[in-house]
């Protein structure tokens, strides 16, 4: 019996597979499968897991979480409630009354909308803005922090001149291209191995000035009510560096856990199911 | 010199006995040490118990301290743990509230009901026998209404509302607010008008976030914008969505979209489709969507997770424009390189403003600009003075929450 | 009436729920969990809607014949044997043929398509070098330099260059420094993007997922 319900996971496995050459009946039914046994899966899901226990059960006087439950009790209220507002969204089924569904939407939506702003305001905003205070602050000599603002200012302005002048590195040659990326690569390591020299003397920290540069620059960037000209527009274009980077390391960062995922699968195909490797 | 120290050490233990003014009965007679089994332990002294206030404090929480007992570390030493009891009135009976071990003097209530007055009783133990029981109270666990530590963060959410509502009501007074061209919205429009162009219908995935999601929001607001062109160029548009409330969102949104350029008749119910709540089936199925109905233009606008690089790989291969916009900063790397432009997290919802040109979400906008300017003033401000003292008032301040 | 309502329900919990955060008082903090409990029943029943459209789409193509309509048959099939499986009369339980279901087919489906991304970003990554900007060739010096860090090769190629060089400590730089302050900086427009979006929700001035005026 397991070896049939492998067989078609593995045979869905290969189907979906397929598509990597091209779209194919084998896709096409297993696209239309999965779609099928999760629409049916959720619906029975959502029931069980969370109709039934905390409205339909308390509201016909069963059980709820184990405790009778009294018939017009508060608890009795608190699940008949939200149990009319989702009853109310069906009300989109007879379109003369569909407005009543949006009952149910501005509970729903007022109420996250609420939750939402101040644990933002709290981990997005203050704690960011604190972490990087911290790391820029927390150098043990003051002359040394007040060096990294200094700095980073500086290295700041240049590379805003830099980027507003060099604008682009772009070529078109395949080659000319490897060459611009190598020795781009190259100059930009050689400079930073010069600068951590010069920061093992413990006067600067460079690391901090990156923080302080990036963290200015990414947020010129998402400035919208000025034009990005002059040095507005150099401030972004050195948001815009500091964005590539970070997107380009998240990039490198998730293509090991996706193989890993690959690895998964072929160990399924290979091990669970066919048994050729241990 | 001997004696000196003798007598202050006595003189320090009678005051300390004294203060505590919670002294039981005498000190079971020393003699009896030696019987072991059937000598309870010295009772514990200075018990006392206090509401206990924390960051979440909901008042129901009380602390509870005492001294050690004399035989914990002293004396006969044989105290094993202690044990204590909580009862709802002097009156009433004892309930075992928990044990702690020997050589500890405090005790963490975590299970008190907010403004019941409580009444705590301590005794040690050494394995067989309970010392006579030490009692306290009453006391009550208070609920506070207002947490003191999230002041910096109520402070600069009023600060950044005001500006938001300033700004707001400039605009609507016909104060004229500039923004900044978003490159990746004049891609949609011309996005739309190619399918157009081909014949071929337009995409537009509004996410797999719930619509208590704000990227939803925003993007639906994008959507009633996408569906007046499309409606205005008799252009189908699908848009597949992976929540039925999203969905049934989408249809009114569309629906009155394509009442308002006049054009009622053109909107396909059977276009809006709910798909799967379950993310891969939902991405497998978007796939589909791309390869057998080919839209020309393919709109990515919400919250995405791992299955934003399916849909925009897929979606290049199938040769379409692609526009995406997401605050989903770890799916943004994915976007940005298979997409045509890529709306990068606070442009999606400044998307919704530049749309609309409503002079009240324009304001909204001007607002968080300065919120910009403040934040890094802020932090700023907060290097300085952190490196003249770094036990100032105001970095304390900023660092609670 | 048909608008007014719900923007006014709307604005009560929005504010009511904003207040949540500074308010540990038990009475405020129970109701708050109630509504978010609320939220997720609200969310379940509308499933329905979800199969209802799902069933509609469907059996719209197949009575018009439409191009693909017996993969619609498949998909309407397979929903109705999973309902039938598991309905009010069935069972979830494991071992039910509910559960084995789910288990053979929804499991390894989705963790295969999941891991298609192994190949997708393989080819997103060829794309990245064709791309002809400054900021493209940062993107993808970056991601090189990343990638290799964090694998034996990379650390093995580097073995005898400089400390500050090798690839393995570049890519903590990285990860640590330019990456943090790019992501902070994205992290801190979105918040004030959203906080705005919110406030404009709850005053009822953004009310566009409550759809048309009538």
């Amino acid at each position: 019996m397991t070896f049939i319900w492998t067989t078609i996971g593995a045979l869905l496995t290969l189907s979906i597979y397929s598509f990597l050459y091209k779209d194919n009946p084998f896709y096409k039914f297993a696209e239309h499968l999965v779609v099928g046994v999760s629409a049916g899966y959720y619906l029975v899901i959502y029931y069980f897991n969370f109709i039934h226990p905390n409205v339909f059960s308390p509201v016909f006087l069963l059980r709820m979480g184990g405790e009778p439950i009294g018939f017009g009790s508060f608890l009795w209220w608190m699940a008949l409630i939200p149990g009319l507002l989702g009853i109310l969204l069906y009300a989109r089924f007879f379109p003369k009354f569909a407005w009543v569904g949006r009952w149910a939407l501005g509970v729903y939506v007022g109420g996250y909308a609420g939750l939402g702003i101040s644990p933002v305001m709290q981990a997005r905003v203050i704690e960011q803005l604190r972490a990087n205070a911290v790391s820029v602050a927390g150098v043990e000599d003051p002359f040394a922090a007040m060096t990294n603002l200094a700095l980073g200012v500086v290295i700041f302005a240049a590379m805003t001149y830099l980027l507003i002048v060099k604008r682009n590195l772009g070529t078109k040659n395949l080659l000319a291209k490897i060459g611009v990326l190598l020795v781009s690569a190259v100059m930009g390591y050689a400079g930073w191995w010069v600068l951590s020299l010069i920061s093992s003397t413990g006067v600067v920290s460079l690391t901090n000035i990156l923080l302080v540069v990036g963290l200015l620059g990414t947020l010129s960037y998402f400035f919208f009510s000025m034009k990005h000209k002059g040095l507005l527009g150099g401030l972004a274009r050195v948001g815009i560096a500091f964005l590539m980077v970070g997107f380009g390391a998240s990039f490198g960062y998730t293509v090991m856990s996706r193989v890993s995922l690959l690895i998964g699968r072929v160990s399924f195909l290979l091990h669970d199911w066919l048994h050729l490797i241990d | 010199m001997t004696m000196k120290l003798l007598r202050s050490l006595t003189f320090l233990a009678v005051v300390s006995l004294a203060v505590c003014a919670c002294a039981q009965d005498a000190r079971p007679d020393s003699s009896a040490a030696m019987s072991l089994d059937t000598v309870p332990p010295a009772p514990i002294t200075c018990l006392e118990a206090r509401d206990y206030v924390d960051n979440s404090d909901a008042g129901d929480k009380i602390h509870i301290t005492w001294s050690l007992s004399a035989d914990d570390g002293g004396g006969m030493s044989d105290v094993a743990s202690y044990q204590l009891w909580r009862s709802e009135g002097a009156e009433a009976g004892w309930d075992s509230l928990g044990v702690a071990a020997a050589g500890q003097t405090s005790y963490l209530d975590e299970t008190a009901e907010p403004g019941v007055d409580y009444y705590y009783g301590v005794a040690a133990f050494d394995g067989v026998n309970y010392s006579e029981q030490t009692s306290f109270g009453p006391v009550a666990g208070r609920t506070n209404f207002f947490q003191k530590t999230r002041v910096s963060v109520l402070v600069l959410m009023l600060v950044f509302f005001g500006m938001v509502l300033v700004f707001t009501k400039l605009a609507e007074r016909g104060a004229d607010l500039f923004v900044r061209r978003i490159p990746g919205l004049n891609a949609i429009e011309e996005a739309v008008g190619r399918a157009t162009e081909m014949g071929r219908p337009v995409l537009y995935v509004p996410g797999i976030g719930e619509i208590d999601n704000i990227m939803t929001i925003a993007s639906l607001t994008i959507l009633s914008h996408v569906a007046k062109i499309t409606a205005r160029y008799e252009t189908p548009l699908i848009v597949p969505t992976a929540r039925a409330v999203v969905m049934s969102a989408a249809e009114e949104v569309v629906k009155e979209a394509y009442a308002a350029v006049g054009k009622p008749d053109g909107y396909n119910p059977d276009n809006i489709r709910y798909l799967s709540d379950a993310q891969f089936a939902f991405a497998g199925a978007v796939n589909g969507i791309m390869l057998r109905e080919k839209p020309a233009a393919n709109l990515y606008m919400g919250a995405f997770w791992a299955e934003s690089l399916l849909l925009a790989e897929t979606g290049f291969e199938a040769g379409a424009i692609q526009v995406a916009g997401t605050a989903m900063v770890s799916q943004l790397p994915f976007f940005v390189t298979a997409c045509d432009f890529t709306l990068m997290g606070e442009e999606l919802y400044a998307a919704s403003a530049y749309l609309s040109r409503e002079p009240k979400l324009l304001g909204g906008l001007k607002g968080s600009d300065w919120m910009k300017v403040l934040s890094i003033t802020i932090m700023a401000t907060g290097v300085i003075i952190y490196l003249l003292n770094p036990d100032n008032a105001f970095v304390a301040w900023f660092s609670s929450q | 009436m048909r608008r007014e309502i719900p923007l006014a329900i709307t604005f009560l919990i929005g504010i009511f729920m904003l207040v949540d955060f500074f308010v540990p008082h038990h009475v405020v903090s129970s109701s708050a969990e109630e509504m978010k409990q609320w939220g997720t029943i609200i969310i379940a029943a509308s499933i329905l809607l979800g199969v209802g459209n799902l069933i509609r789409v469907h059996f719209h193509k197949i009575r018009r014949r439409r191009e693909g309509w017996g993969y619609s048959i498949t998909t309407l099939a397979i929903m109705a044997i999973m309902f039938a499986f598991g309905g009010p009369w069935g069972t979830i339980e494991e071992g039910s043929a509910f559960n084995w279901m789910f288990l053979n087919m929804q499991v390894p489906l989705q963790s295969t398509m999941f891991s298609l991304l192994a190949f997708f970003i393989a080819s997103a990554a060829y794309r990245a070098f064709r791309l002809r900007s400054a900021e493209a060739s940062l993107l993808l010096i970056a991601a090189i330099i990343v990638m290799l860090g964090r694998v034996p090769l990379g650390q093995l190629m580097t073995r005898s260059w400089p400390e500050a060089v090798q690839l393995p400590n570049m890519t903590e730089v990285i990860m640590a420094y330019p990456n943090m302050a790019a992501f902070r900086g994205i992290l801190m427009g979105a918040a004030l993007g959203v906080m705005a979006m919110g406030l404009r929700i709850i005053l009822g001035i953004e009310r566009s997922y409550l759809g048309g005026e009538k």
